[in-house]
């Protein structure tokens, strides 16, 4: 362990050759899981019981809404690095988190809607778990504007981080809303088992896009970090040099 | 073929769901590779400003 320098590695400009290498690696396992998994998801898994084909928006909607949850969880943890060691790359990695998240929290509701509307017989319902969805969503988008609205990068950072920090309390609210609240959003356990083998694909075909969702998170933050790091680098001999090689 | 679309009635419901989030996967690399070129561009810019 102490021949890898992981602290070289919070320096931007070490951080952002390592990126680029990552990249190719979590978009091609991510591509090759979605292929995975939706085929096992259409396929192999048979049509359930009770809802019929409808239920098979689940293998898209549940792995969107943990990712949507995590990504924030995620940020929030840099977030907090970038405010307690006052380190640049932390508030670049929770800003580059922030819009994919916010992707899978608007794709989390917008599937739930065209899941409930052939189950509930209504394409949305004010109950816990859609409604702290929803405020979900509107964080990453406060978030996102909070950022836009100040000019200096720092400053930035770091009242963003604070609004991103006051949020995370929503993530368990979310969570454990079909707990707390009696709510028509189904519980954790998905009781379509009329079957275990029916289960164990459907089970299986979740997981593996859940992973899917993890590792093109993963690829699409290091990508945009990337360009962030350029952008807030500008002035810095080596990204000038990247940028100028790169633009070749 | 046309069967398995149809999604046993729900295929509007599912193909919705599917539908947009490969638009939305879409959308983001789109935006991925312009904010690319722009910060390539930016550093560019700068530097050329700084050395006239």
């Amino acid at each position: 362990m102490a021949g890898i320098h992981w602290f070289k590695y919070s320096a931007p400009a070490n951080f952002y050759p390592l990126a680029g290498r990552m990249i190719p690696w979590f978009g091609t396992a991510a591509a090759i899981l979605t292929v995975i998994g939706l085929y096992i998801g259409f396929f192999v898994a048979p049509t359930d019981y009770q809802q019929g084909e409808a239920y098979r928006i689940i293998y898209i909607h549940v792995p969107a809404a943990w990712m949507a949850m995590f990504a924030y969880l995620v940020m929030a943890g840099w977030c907090a690095v970038s405010l307690i060691w006052n380190t640049r790359l932390a508030a670049m990695m929770a800003q580059a988190l922030a819009p994919t998240g916010a992707m899978f929290a608007f794709v989390s509701l917008w599937t739930g809607a065209f899941w409930g509307r052939p189950t509930w017989g209504a394409y949305w319902v004010w109950d816990a778990r859609l409604t702290s969805t929803l405020i979900l969503l509107f964080l990453y988008l406060g978030y996102i504007a909070l950022r836009a609205a100040i000019d200096d990068p720092r400053r930035a950072d770091r009242a963003s981080a604070l609004l991103a920090l006051v949020g995370a309390i929503n993530v368990p609210i979310i969570y454990f809303s079909v707990k707390w609240w009696n709510t028509l959003h189904q519980g954790a356990s998905v009781s379509m088992t009329s079957s275990p083998k029916m289960a164990q694909a459907m089970l299986a075909s979740m997981l593996i896009l859940a992973f899917a969702a993890w590792f093109y998170t993963i690829a699409v933050s290091l990508s945009r970090v990337r360009s962030i790091i350029l952008m807030r680098e500008a002035h810095a001999d080596w990204a000038q040099q990247v940028a100028k090689e790169s633009a070749k | 073929m046309s069967e398995w679309f149809a999604m046993g009635g729900y295929g509007f419901y599912v193909w919705s769901s599917y539908g947009m989030l490969a638009i939305a996967i879409v959308v983001e690399l789109v935006a991925l590779a312009r904010s690319r070129a722009r910060a390539r561009e930016y550093a560019i810019e700068v530097m050329e400003e700084e050395q006239a």
